[in-house]
């Protein structure tokens, strides 16, 4: 945690200490909210109410856990309720269930009419949710297996293994039909 | 592409899978990287899972979206906490306190209003039938102490004796609805 930060916690300086944690914290918190989401809107409506919600707390945090620890819970925290709101529509095992085609509409912010890109986003959507989370967040962060195990506190070597896995079962989709079928 | 799709098929030798990850990120320790490029110099099959590693690395990297955070994002932060770290105005607060208290002042005092005109409409009953009662037992009785005028029944006494009784309320109703309580005080 930044020097900073933690000097302002101790003297009881919250809202001096939440000036700096927005720039420090928002872009990370945004990026976890949209591995999750995946939704550019809805990812930055979450990472304000996470540090809404960060804001409020504050005078309660003890220092226990890490602050980024302790922020990117509440980041999964305000995610999963969000997520449990869209829950009647929600199904990721279904690739072809609404929630799946939002998803895959609201990613296409590329570059319009690329095939190969399509078809990978399509597959990537066929992974497990926490593959695929696991996938946006290691491109998103720059491939640093750190940033993704502390982002969703989980030990480096499960988010490896994720990778690992998600990445094996991508190249088996992607190989053409007629050479699966081999 | 570059891959040997049919090598692909087969999969890695188990030995290399999770190695040929890291000498691919480049966290390989040398002595080991050095040891899988010759492994993968004689197989076909570690070779090609390298190649698509490489690639599907570069597409995901990609195709995959990087969004930023509108340029109003702080903006709208700060009013969210302003919002909830504001101080309701003083005197609003207080005029909206004051408004409040008549509302409630006023409505006590016609609610206790009507109970004291029903409260005097049964005293008046329970007394006009006392005389009544007295006029019919013991004629005469209530004339001799002057309590009804001479040629009066008891009945008309008791009559104009309720009506002043319904008057007198009427007019302290009316006065608590129009000027707040009569009974109750700041
Ligand atoms: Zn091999």
């Amino acid at each position: 945690m930044d020097a900073a930060i933690e000097g302002h916690l101790a003297a009881g300086r919250h809202a001096r200490a939440f000036d700096l944690i927005v720039p420090e914290f928002r872009n990370r918190v945004f990026r976890l909210a949209f591995s999750i989401l995946k939704d550019r809107a809805a990812a930055e409506d979450a990472a304000q109410e996470t540090l809404v919600r960060v804001w409020k707390a504050l005078p309660g945090f003890d220092g226990r856990a890490a602050l980024g620890t302790w922020i990117y819970a509440i980041t999964r925290n305000t995610c999963l309720m969000e997520l449990r709101k869209r829950r009647p529509t929600v199904s990721f095992d279904d690739p072809d269930s609404t929630e799946a085609q939002h998803a895959a509409t609201s990613i296409a912010t590329g570059p319009a009419d690329d095939p190969e890109r399509d078809n990978l986003l399509r597959l990537l959507e066929m992974l497990p949710a926490n593959q695929q989370q696991a996938v946006r967040l290691f491109y998103l962060e720059d491939r640093s297996y750190d940033a993704v195990a502390e982002a969703l506190g989980m030990p480096l070597g499960t988010v490896k293994n994720l990778l690992f896995r998600a990445r094996k079962r991508l190249m088996e989709l992607a190989q053409p039909e007629e050479v699966q079928a081999a | 592409m570059n891959t040997d799709h049919f090598a692909l098929t087969l999969g890695p030798c188990a030995d290399y899978e999770f190695d040929l990850v890291e000498l691919h990120e480049g966290s390989l320790e040398a002595g080991r990287a050095g040891a899988v490029q010759h492994h993968m110099a004689h197989c076909a099959r570690c070779r090609a899972y390298a190649s698509a590693l490489g690639e599907l690395d570069a597409a995901l990297a990609d195709a995959l979206p990087r969004p930023a955070l509108s340029p109003d994002f702080d903006a709208r932060l700060r009013e969210q906490i302003a919002e909830l770290t504001q101080v309701p105005d003083r005197t609003a607060a207080l005029a909206a306190a004051e408004r409040e208290h008549a509302w409630l002042l006023q409505n006590l005092g016609r609610g206790l209003s009507w109970r004291t005109v029903l409260n005097a409409a049964a005293l008046g009953s329970v007394v006009g039938g006392v005389i009544v009662g007295l006029d019919a037992v013991a004629p005469g009785l209530l004339q001799s102490f002057g309590l009804v005028g001479a040629g009066m029944s008891a009945t008309l006494t008791f009559s104009i004796a309720l009506g002043a009784v319904f008057a007198v309320c009427g007019a302290v109703f009316a006065r608590g609805s129009a000027g707040g309580s009569l009974l109750l005080t700041d």
